[in-house]
């Protein structure tokens, strides 16, 4: 059994970005820092006995961002690929690409939450659809059809104009609304 | 845009800085997590130490995950055995939720299939282990599944793939019960491909188990997560979906007119799912399950196996009988002449509409008793009936600023001499109507009011109504000195059980 403060501080250096961006673009960018924080400690804790850890926080996540939609925090803030986004400074292509990346998260938050999840960890985190399923605790076939149809709604909203008003800057509407009976 | 296109722009997201101060504040929150804990374990170690009468329980984890259940009494201090059972109370964690929250089941047919996960998770509850009990529900899933298949028009089980699957059984006051995954493949055209269909089982009128209903992702229909055990009883086992899932039992009725329920959390959960006595008088049929704090607009979910059992397979099984008084048009209270019904109704229907706090079914009113107060306020009165209850009256009051008033009658009854009577607040006097009648009244033994047709504006100190209606005789009724007609007796509190282990512990 490893040490409490044996190489967790390098490994949370490590993988901090990678759940950040995760969380980012599933529950948006404050929230995100909460949740990663929060995996973190949690992290922290179970340490000694943690044998694969980049695999335990990417589940460890996964649950934390569920945990939340339980408890109900229903609208993602604004989400945004990277807090950088475009200013007049910038050259014009890097200020494009930013701005492609802020509509592309911006997409991605109008997706239902589980096709937003399976989304990103299939595509953004590249994870085998069979550890999706495994974090996401449905089964294989649930991914499959989550991704599809959460790729083929995202090509749908980024192949509408720009002026339709998706853009980061854009407010979101409420995700996983519930029908009324 | 193509798939390679968007997959490589989602590839190229990129990562973004971390802040020094998120891994500071995780190896803080790291610690304290760490300390926390250790004083919970020494509490709890010195707890059973000195034999005392609880036991704390808390993981790191599980926050406002344990539940407070009765359970035999630890300590050999010199308590009655039977009384300690009945007073005593301990913890016991109530484990991760067996499904998702209500509202990540919205029932949409993007949303995925939320049963999924009961087909992946080991079997809890209390009769986890017993395999004879779940082999016997098992055989009741298949004979009821083999009987919907013949009916391929039915759809949802004709095609039912791989092993069937016990995700809960636990006991409950009328009997063992299960809920029982198994996987479906829908037909051809059906965009849901393979899902979940899920068993609940009951018990049938000799105990044996029985499927009380069968669920499967439908698109705009919430899958319910809760069902009655005992069809049409009273015991109901309710799936646990995590921290703020309650139980309604049924309707309340508010004294400003408001229709609303309460959803009580404190269920004593089990592993997986609580088990619910409702109250005497109390039907599974008009309880629901939701979020305790259920926002505007929305509805809890009904009951599984509760509607096709409590309410015969007649029309009413697609519009619920309407128990609204069947009169039609403005009563005047006094002497003026009647408003135009349009109007008197969109005023009062516009003032009842914040009164609803949940969508329901049910029937406004038809007629108006319209008329205007002592101190000049203008004042309709209604009915409206919610859902399978009794129509309930309620009189809205406008100040000459606009300002509304609303107050409750209680439960209308089109058979009584007097069906209608509402007491107006500020000392405004009774509304009373009686459709086709003469009415008339008086305080104690003073002398009677004129008589007035249909409805009256009588004083607040009115004590009896006089009712002349057809070729009967009058009736006097006594108007009740508190409030307007009493409400119909509210359910008994519910009996809580705790589900799977909990209930083995507190027999124990």
């Amino acid at each position: 059994m490893r040490d409490r403060d044996d190489g967790f501080d390098a490994f949370a250096l490590a993988v901090s970005p990678r759940l950040l961006r995760t969380a980012g673009l599933v529950v948006g960018r404050e929230a995100a820092k909460d949740l990663v924080q929060d995996v973190l400690a949690r992290m922290y804790v179970a340490w000694p006995r943690v044998r694969e850890p980049e695999s335990y926080a990417a589940r460890a996540l996964t649950n934390a961002v569920r945990a939340r939609w339980r408890a109900g925090a229903r609208q993602p803030e604004l989400l945004a690929a990277d807090p950088g986004s475009a200013t007049d400074a910038e050259a014009p292509d890097t200020a494009r690409r930013h701005a492609e990346r802020d509509r592309l998260a911006a997409a991605l938050g109008l997706l239902p939450a589980r096709q937003r999840l399976a989304v990103v960890l299939r595509h953004v985190e590249d994870l085998p659809e069979a550890e999706v399923a495994r974090q996401m605790g449905c089964s294989l076939g649930t991914v499959k059809s989550s991704t599809s149809r959460g790729l083929a709604r995202l090509r749908d909203l980024l192949d509408r104009p720009a002026a339709d008003g998706l853009s980061a800057d854009a407010p979101l509407p409420p995700i996983a609304t519930r029908r009324l009976p | 845009m193509n798939d390679e296109d968007l997959l490589l722009r989602l590839a190229d997201l990129p990562l973004p800085p971390t802040p020094t101060a998120l891994l500071d504040g995780a190896r803080r929150r790291g610690h304290r997590r760490l300390r926390r804990r250790r004083m919970v374990l020494a509490t709890a170690a010195a707890a059973v130490a000195a034999g005392a009468v609880t036991v704390p329980f808390a993981v790191d984890g599980q926050r406002g995950g344990a539940r407070r259940i009765a359970v035999l009494q630890a300590s050999p201090t010199a308590v009655d055995r039977a009384s300690a059972t009945a007073t005593s109370v301990a913890t016991v964690p109530r484990g991760r939720p067996l499904l998702p929250a209500p509202f990540e089941r919205s029932g949409r047919e993007d949303e995925g299939d939320v049963y999924a996960g009961l087909f992946t998770t080991p079997t809890r509850g209390d009769l986890a282990d017993d395999v004879g009990y779940q082999q016997r529900a098992l055989a009741a899933w298949q004979a009821y599944a083999g009987t919907v298949r013949a009916d391929r028009d039915r759809g949802a089980l004709h095609d039912l793939r791989r092993s069937a699957h016990v995700a809960w059984a636990g006991s409950t006051p009328a009997g063992p019960a299960a809920v029982i995954a198994q996987q479906a493949h829908a037909r051809t055209g059906d965009p849901r491909g393979d899902f979940t269909a899920v068993g609940f089982v009951g018990v049938d009128g000799s105990g044996a188990p029985r499927v009380v209903a069968a669920a499967t992702r439908v698109e705009g229909v919430v899958e319910p997560t809760s069902f009655v055990v005992d069809p049409p009883g009273r015991v109901v086992v309710v799936l646990d979906t995590g921290p703020g899932t309650g139980l309604a039992q049924g309707l309340v009725y508010r004294a400003d007119g408001a229709v609303s329920r309460n959803y009580d959390e404190d269920l004593l959960w089990g592993d997986g799912a609580a088990v619910v006595t409702l109250g005497q008088g109390a039907s599974a049929t008009d309880a629901r399950t939701g979020p305790v704090r259920i926002p505007d607009g929305h509805a809890g979910d009904q009951i599984a196996g509760a509607a096709s059992a409590s309410v015969p397979c007649g029309p009413d099984c697609i519009t619920p009988t309407v128990h609204r008084l069947d009169w039609t048009g403005v009563l005047p209270l006094g002497t003026g002449a009647a408003r135009d019904q349009g109007v008197v109704s969109q005023e009062w229907m516009k003032a009842l509409y914040p009164l609803m706090r949940e969508p329901y079914s049910g029937a406004f009113s038809l007629w108006f008793a319209d008329g205007t107060t002592p101190d000049g306020r203008r004042v309709t009165v209604g009915d409206w009936a919610v859902e399978r209850d009794p129509s309930h009256a309620v009189a809205v009051l406008t100040g000459p600023a606009g300002h509304v008033t609303t107050v409750g009658g209680g439960a209308v009854d089109q058979g009584a001499a007097l069906p209608v009577h509402v007491r107006l607040p500020d000392a405004q006097g009774w509304v009373v109507a009686a459709k086709g009648g003469t009415i008339r009244g008086r305080s104690g033994t003073g002398p009677w009011s004129a008589p007035a047709t249909d409805a009256a504006l009588l004083p607040d100190a009115t004590t009896q109504v006089e009712v002349v209606r057809g070729q009967g005789g009058p009736a006097v009724v006594e108007l009740p000195q508190t409030s307007g007609l009493p409400q119909p007796a509210p359910a008994a509190s519910p009996t809580l059980a705790p589900g799977a282990t909990a209930a083995a512990s507190a027999t124990g």
